[in-house]
Order: structure tokens, then C-alpha cells, then sequence
């Protein structure tokens, strides 16, 4: 009568094997294409006709020793850039978001301006933005502090990455329903307090993953700054490269910098990884 | 002429569409009206627009004696007095159950935290939900979602409730806990409109039955008489399509 649940168990432990089989197999491929290719690299790399010449230079473990603490004290100043960056940046790219989605015709005139911002700000490289500012305003004979290109390197860099943080949060914002709204204005609730208790909750929330993206680029791009004057990490690895004409600071500032970001990216994945989880229905099996 | 809410002469377009083309209605004090209909037939938005969310274009809305629809009068006002509850709820996703409830009493009604909670708490425990006060929204079922989103409303003690198709999201398991919370709340007196599908929910609970046809009200009268023996050739229609489901 039940002659599918008596061939079942068979049925299972053959499905259950070939499963077995072919996870074993994918690991097998897996790990031999991973070994290759290392082996590779590892055995092609030193027969390189320079090889010795570019490890002297490039990997020399003396230099590595002597420069290292040297330029992890100017990475403190990067680390300094970004720490007060992003406060600023998350208050402004804010502001910017919620005057380009206000309804309010009052506010056309700001709204219009923002946009100009936003264009103008996206569409020209960082590096621009902190030659012509971090120049630019200094020139115009401001007393100090008021000179300091540090300052307006940091000036340009939080307009920039304002700018793509807004967009960032304005789409989080018109991601949230429109019916979440409407339930908010059915209870009596007035337009600011849907906006502040109900959609920049659930908008916030939704673009954490995109938003930390930003902020790894940022933490990269404080670098910039030191192409106007500071002594960073990347500008005090330059004056290293100079003085013991030797690349090795590069690699040093390189691997430094890597502390930082790996982590960083690693958790702006985990964090998407785990909204799509949350979010994006069943997935499909490879 | 002393109903608690009057519906005169509305209006509402979207666009060119003409959604509501001068519907007119009294409901006395502790009422339930059930609107019934085609889909685009203008049941949400009759209700919408009773709550205010959309601003209606001509005619006028009278609650207790009191044009809510006239210019310049505070829309969040006259919305803490009619309550409205969604097809698909609209549960805030981020907030607890007991902190749905009492979002809009803290901040739009100005009572205090305490006594929000009370209120909230009084009103789960009526409605058996008292044990889900810490849950959040998605670990419901959509009929628990529901009762949620009707103690959401009911909360603000509105003197009317509007209930936009509430059980049309559920499955069909989940209905009868949904509408035995709008039973209850029948008995307390509660006035309230509600655009429907359940025609036999309909049947047993409303005062009036208005059938809407293209914007308008094109039959009403006790469910007998509307749902029974409609005198109209299109409720017939409607109610032959409805009843063959």
C-alpha cells in the first residue's frame, strides 16, 4: 500500500552517497587548483630574470624592521583623518538625504541645491576635490589654524564622501514602503515624527552593508590628503623610499593599511551576507 | 441630522481617474457598515480618504458635528479619532509589539510611557496577545500580525474604526481569529467601516451593507436586504461572481 515510504530508505542512503560523492569531489578540485596555482607563483616568480633585484627592494626584512614603526606612528594621523571624517560624514550625507527626498515645495530651492552638490561632488575625482580645496581655500590668505591644509584636505574629503553617502542613504530611504509610512500618518503621527521614529529607523538598517563599503574606501582614500602636506602613513613611506632608496615602506604602508581594511570589508560582507539572509527568500543550490 | 459620521458628496480623483464620484453616507453611533464591491470599485480609497491620507477633492467629511475634511483643519488630529487598519497590516518591522502599539500614543496622543504600556497591555491581554508583548512582527502569523495592527488602532481609542479588506492577506485558517477580535470589538460600541470580501462575516455583523459600483453607492441597506435580495441588476451580478468563488 505504502510503496513509497518502503523503498524510501534506500531511495535516501543512495541520494545521501552520491551527495557525499560529489561534495567529496568538489573539495578534491578545490584544494589540487588552489596547490597549483601557489606552487606556480611560488616556483615561477624567483626564476624571474630580476627577481633578486626587486626582492632587495621591494621585500628587503631590514627595512621592513626599521621603517615599520616609523610609519605605524603617521598612520595615526590617517586614523585621526578618518575618525572625525565619519561622524561628519554620516551627519551631512544625512542632511543631504533627507532634504532630496522632502516633499515639502518650500524646500525646491535646497533640494535643487543638493542635487548640484551631489552631481557636482560624484563627478570629479577625490584627488580634484582635495588639490582645489586643500589649495584653493589656504590661498585665499586665512590666518592660522585657519591655513592648515590638513584641515581642508579633510574639508574635501568629507564633501566628497558626503556626497556618495547621501545617495547611499537617500536610496535606503525610498526603499522603505510607502505603506510603512501611510501607517505611521494613519496613527495621527505628523510627517517629521514618521520620518524620524518609523522610515530612517528601517532605512538605516537596510543600508549598513553599502555604507561600511564607503567608509573602507574612505579609510584608503584619507591617504590622499598627504598629496597636499601632511605627514601620513603614505607620504612618510615616500620620504623612507627616498632616503634608503628602497620600496620596501611601500610594502610596509601596504600591509599596514590591509590591517585595517581586510577586517573592515570582511564585515561589511558578513553584514550583506547576512541582510540578504534575512531578506532575499531561499537560496538555490549551486 | 445627528449621525456620528456624515460622508457628503466626496469626491477623489488619482490623475484623470475618477475614483469617487460623490459618495454620501450617515452612520450612527456604534455602527458597522460594511462596504462591499469589485476591486477599483473605491473602498480603499473611500476609507483612506475617511482617515485622511488622501485629501478628497470636493464633498465633506463630518465627524461628531465637526468637518474633518475642511482646509487648514490638523489632519493628525481628526486621524487620532478614526483609526485605520491595512490589508497587509503595516507593522513596524523594527519595533516591538508592545512599542507598535504605543509609538503613536506616546507621541501623537502625549501620554506617558507608563501609562502607553498599561494601555497596551490591557488591550493584548483582551485580545489574548499578552505573551507576545516582546515579540517582533515577523515571528507572528499574519491573523496575530493582524489583531496587532486592529489593537494598534483601537489603542488611540478612536471614536471610529476603518477596516481596509483586513482579512484579505490571510490564510483562510487565520480569518476567524481576526474577525472574532472585530465581533468583540462590535460589542463595545466601536463605529465601524469596513470594506469587505467576507460576504457571510458581512452578513452577520453589519448594520448596513453598501455595495459600491464605479464610485458610488449603488445600493445600501440592512444585509438582508442588500445581501439577500439586492434590488440592483449589478449587485446581483457582484453577488452571483462573489458567491460562485
Amino acid at each position: 500500500m505504502n510503496s513509497a515510504s518502503s523503498n524510501g530508505p534506500s531511495r535516501a542512503s543512495a541520494r545521501r552517497a552520491f551527495e557525499e560523492q560529489r561534495r567529496r569531489r568538489s573539495i578534491a578540485i578545490a584544494t589540487t587548483s588552489t596547490i597549483a596555482f601557489v606552487a606556480l607563483v611560488v616556483v615561477l616568480v624567483p626564476r624571474m630574470p630580476r627577481w633578486d633585484r626587486v626582492k632587495q627592494s621591494f621585500f628587503s626584512g631590514e627595512q621592513f624592521a626599521d621603517s615599520f614603526p616609523r610609519l605605524l606612528d603617521a598612520f595615526v594621523l590617517d586614523l585621526k583623518i578618518f575618525a572625525w571624517s565619519v561622524p561628519i560624514i554620516l551627519g551631512f550625507g544625512m542632511l543631504v538625504a533627507l532634504a532630496r527626498v522632502s516633499r515639502n515645495p518650500a524646500l525646491f530651492p535646497i533640494r535643487a541645491l543638493c542635487v548640484i552638490y551631489v552631481d557636482l561632488m560624484r563627478g570629479v575625482p577625490v584627488l580634484l576635490w582635495i588639490y582645489l580645496i586643500g589649495f584653493g581655500v589656504p590661498g585665499l590668505g586665512l590666518e592660522r589654524p585657519w591655513n592648515s591644509p590638513l584641515l581642508w584636505g579633510t574639508v574635501a574629503l568629507c564633501l566628497t564622501y558626503s556626497s556618495y553617502v547621501s545617495e547611499v542613504f537617500r536610496s535606503g530611504i525610498e526603499g522603505v514602503h510607502e505603506s510603512q509610512r501611510a501607517a505611521a500618518r494613519s496613527l495621527g503621527l505628523t510627517h517629521g515624527q514618521t520620518l524620524r521614529l518609523v522610515v530612517i529607523p528601517q532605512a538605516v538598517r537596510r543600508v549598513i552593508p553599502p555604507l561600511m563599503n564607503d567608509l573602507v574606501s574612505l579609510q584608503k582614500d584619507v591617504a590622499l590628503v598627504s598629496l597636499i602636506g601632511p605627514i601620513e602613513i603614505l607620504r612618510q613611506a615616500g620620504i623612507d623610499k627616498s632616503k634608503f632608496a628602497n620600496f620596501t615602506p611601500y610594502v610596509v604602508a601596504a600591509v599596514i593599511f590591509l590591517c585595517v581594511t581586510v577586517p573592515l570589508t570582511r564585515t561589511a560582507d558578513w553584514l550583506l551576507a547576512r541582510e540578504r539572509r534575512r531578506t532575499g527568500g531561499t537560496r538555490v543550490a549551486a | 441630522m445627528n449621525a456620528h459620521l456624515s460622508i457628503r458628496g466626496v469626491h477623489k480623483s488619482f490623475g484623470a481617474n475618477e475614483v469617487l464620484r460623490g459618495v454620501s453616507l450617515d452612520v450612527p453611533r456604534g455602527n458597522v457598515v460594511a462596504f462591499i464591491g469589485a476591486s477599483g470599485s473605491g473602498k480603499s480609497t473611500l476609507l483612506r480618504c475617511i482617515n485622511l491620507l488622501e485629501p478628497i477633492d470636493d464633498g465633506e467629511i463630518v465627524l461628531d458635528g465637526t468637518d474633518i475634511s475642511a482646509p487648514g483643519f490638523d489632519a493628525n488630529v481628526a486621524r487620532r479619532d478614526v483609526g485605520l487598519v491595512f490589508q497587509s497590516y503595516n507593522l513596524f518591522p523594527h519595533m516591538n509589539v508592545m512599542r507598535n502599539i504605543t509609538l503613536a500614543l506616546t507621541h501623537a496622543a502625549g501620554a506617558d510611557k507608563s501609562a502607553a504600556e498599561s494601555t497596551a497591555m490591557d488591550l493584548l491581554t483582551r485580545f489574548g496577545l499578552a505573551d507576545k508583548a516582546r515579540t517582533y512582527p515577523e515571528q507572528l502569523s499574519g491573523g496575530q500580525q493582524q489583531r496587532v495592527a486592529i489593537v494598534r488602532a483601537v489603542a488611540l481609542k478612536p471614536s471610529v474604526l476603518l477596516l481596509d479588506e483586513v482579512t484579505a492577506a490571510l490564510d483562510p485558517q487565520l480569518v476567524g481569529e481576526v474577525l472574532d477580535l472585530i465581533a468583540e470589538l462590535r460589542t463595545s460600541g466601536m463605529t465601524m467601516l469596513m470594506a469587505t470580501h467576507e460576504m457571510s462575516f458581512a452578513h452577520s455583523i453589519a448594520d448596513t451593507v453598501c455595495f459600491l459600483h464605479e464610485g458610488t453607492i449603488h445600493e445600501s441597506g440592512t444585509p438582508q436586504q442588500v445581501l439577500d435580495a439586492p434590488r440592483e441588476e449589478r449587485t446581483r451580478a457582484f453577488l452571483a461572481r462573489t458567491n460562485r468563488r
